[in-house]
């Protein structure tokens, strides 16, 4: 029998209930994602993209398993983790570890980083005996190149490149399969978001990590991941192969976001970025079975998109889009 | 005679502890700005640029003790009264912070907040300040038939609380607006509408913008020059174009090639990282701050290095061994 893929994921919905606009109005609902599905096998890394409020933060909770999705399915390994006993639950969460953001706010200021570095051996791994837990945090921060002496400080007492080095070897301390990455480098300056970069390509390089990778930089994504997938709303709009995604795209939005990176040639070859497209609609604005949830700002757009909704199809070598005009915006 | 006139301007914090030594913050800084120009000021946290474009505003926080000149118009901001800088400010002056929801207040209306200004240095009676803030709004893409100027902050998306800000700033037709990181707080879509609308403003208004940014492809959009800032002081600056096409200090062209961008061609190789780490003030290594990371460093590296450049050329870098341009 073959191994299960390290993280398949289908058709997950999350949905939040909307603010009522008076007390006696209906409860609405925002469906942050809405219907997802993704796989990763052992080793690979996966970039997901889109603009603040496309669901990529709520996206990388459902396959962390930190919140349950309203429907669909998330498989870690083969096993749902929404279903299975608590002890069970807590031998696979060792396996699927998360960075966040921003590391002030995920290091306990009261802590050593000793204390926080093995916090997931206490509640994950009471095989691991107490002795040993010592070892096992000086061998995880040694893997993101800090030394031994770095157990005792507090995290004011570090910069903010090794802040995010100590959350990384907190999520690495449990000798994870799969490490999810949520924006783990832009609250990080230039110089020190190589050096974490180089860090996340190193211990993929070294360990066979598999990385879920969410950011809006589309030039991170491109450095660190060979897969990426892009979403609009909830939805994935396209994936595939991030450098010919990124280079080639086939979606509208894709190329959107794109367009809107700032480069530096800009200073000598003259300001030449197309004006952006409108900005996002509110999320009660967007209701399922509207046709595409791109139109009202896509340049593309025709009646047909008004009419049906676009599914994901193929446009070349491991990539689809969810766009009717791939072809057209693949040929630029 | 330059809008902005910053001379040698340093911002020092008393010791820590009673007789400990006062930590330099900002070292020497000089900067011009004409009337309708467009400065770039990159570096990393803690570098100085946020506070230089405190200083400037005489916003710098209590303790801090600034020195040097900071001329606006030929007038001294260092030694002017708090009436006179209350005059100046959101008049001649105007910033626009990173943290739009925090620049906001929370419990008043967008519309309110944006007439304020006008209010107070136009003169304009409640009715017409009102009016005046409606047609400001709707300038800064906050169309009053769309986005109520009764709303609150908290019901606007983080760019269009951003779009106020910039309102509340232009308001009264100031000649300077300083913004600092104003994109960094949001996503790579929301940041090019906002940037276009600064460079709307700047060309329809004629205003003087210091854009003040950590990302090089921000500055190199929005401004015609450029100053790099290392632990509180200039280490290069020039034309953005000839800054970034050749740049002279081993501190820009490291962050440059610490870009992903940079490796466009091969993405998964190693980025070119600046190895250690900014140093704080008070433990700055004497002479140029940069040479304990810098791998052209050398024994003359430990007596400071000035600005210099080519004789009669506006590209100078703060370096004993500055990176040969391209043949």
């Amino acid at each position: 029998m073959t191994e299960p893929a390290l993280l398949a994921v289908r058709d997950v919905v999350r949905a939040y209930p909307l603010p009522r606009r008076h007390p006696l109005a209906p409860a609405g609902t925002v469906r942050a994602v809405a219907g997802v599905s993704l796989d990763l096998a052992r080793g690979e890394s996966l970039g997901i993209v889109g603009e603040s409020g496309c669901g990529k933060s709520t996206l990388s909770r459902l396959v962390t398993a930190l919140e349950p999705p309203d429907a669909g399915r998330v498989h870690i390994a083969g096993h749902d983790p929404n279903t299975l006993p608590r002890m069970a639950l807590r031998r696979l969460r060792r396996r699927v570890q998360m960075v966040f953001q921003d590391p002030m706010g995920s290091l306990d200021p009261r802590w050593t980083v000793a204390r926080i570095v093995a916090e997931p051996l206490a509640g994950l791994a009471p095989d691991v005996p107490r002795a040993d837990r010592r070892a096992r945090v000086a061998e995880a921060l040694a893997a993101v190149g800090l030394g031994a002496e770095a157990l005792d400080l507090y995290p004011h007492q570090v910069s903010g490149g090794q802040r995010q080095r100590i959350a990384i070897a907190r999520a690495l301390v449990t000798d994870p399969d799969l490490v999810v990455a949520d924006e783990p480098v832009s609250a990080l300056d230039v110089s020190v978001q190589a050096q974490v970069l180089n860090l996340f390509l190193d211990l993929r390089a070294r360990r066979g990590l598999a990385l879920l990778f969410v950011s809006h930089d589309l030039d991170v994504v491109r450095h660190v991941t060979e897969r990426v997938l892009v979403m609009v709303h909830g939805h994935a709009v396209e994936t595939g192969p991030t450098e010919a995604v990124l280079s080639r795209p086939a979606h509208p939005h894709t190329a959107a976001l794109r367009a809107a990176v700032p480069r530096i040639e800009a200073a000598w070859e003259g300001r030449a970025r197309a004006r952006h497209a409108g900005a996002p609609p509110p999320p009660e604005d967007v209701r399922p079975g509207d046709g595409c949830v791109y139109r009202a700002r896509c340049p593309w757009a025709v009646d047909h998109c008004a009419r049906a909704v676009p599914t994901l199809e193929p446009v070349g070598p491991g990539r689809s889009a969810a766009c009717f005009r791939a072809r057209e915006v693949m040929g630029g | 005679m330059a809008l902005l006139d910053i001379r040698d301007l340093t911002v020092t914090r008393p010791g820590a502890a009673p007789g400990a030594p006062p930590a330099p913050l900002l070292d020497g800084v000089s900067l011009t700005l004409d009337r309708g120009g467009a400065l770039g000021l990159v570096g990393e946290s803690g570098c100085g640029k946020s506070l230089t474009a405190l200083a400037v505003m005489a916003l710098l926080p209590a303790g801090l003790r600034a020195g040097g000149s900071v001329l606006l118009d030929g007038e001294d901001l260092l030694t002017a009264s708090e009436r006179r800088l209350c005059a100046l400010r959101g008049r001649r002056m105007a910033m626009v912070f990173q943290e739009p929801m925090t620049a906001l207040n929370p419990v008043r209306t967008i519309g309110d907040q944006v007439a304020e200004g006008p209010r107070h240095h136009l003169g304009l009676s409640r009715r017409a300040a009102r009016e005046h803030a409606r047609a400001v709004l709707d300038r800064v893409g906050l169309d009053p038939a769309r986005v109520s100027p009764d709303s609150y902050p908290h019901a606007l998306s983080g760019g269009q609380r951003q779009r106020a800000v910039i309102a509340i700033a232009v308001a009264c037709g100031p000649a300077l607006l300083i913004a600092d990181e104003p994109t960094t707080a949001l996503d790579v879509a929301t940041q090019a509408r906002i940037l276009d609308l600064i460079l709307d403003l700047v060309t329809d208004e004629g205003l003087a913008l210091l854009m003040i940014s950590h990302d090089l492809g921000v500055v190199a959009e929005t401004a015609r020059d450029m100053a790099v800032m290392y632990a509180g002081r200039i280490v290069e600056t020039g034309p953005t174009a000839r800054v970034l096409a050749a740049p002279r200090h081993p501190y820009t062209a490291g962050l440059m090639a610490a870009r992903p961008q940079h490796d466009r061609g091969r993405p998964g190789q190693p980025l070119a990282a600046i190895p250690g780490v900014v140093p704080p003030p008070g433990a700055r290594p004497p002479g140029c701050a940069f040479a304990d990371r810098c791998a052209r460093a050398d024994a003359v590296c430990r007596t400071r290095p000035v600005l210099a450049g080519e004789p009669g050329g506006r590209h100078r870098a703060a370096c004993h061994h500055p990176v040969e341009p391209p043949a």
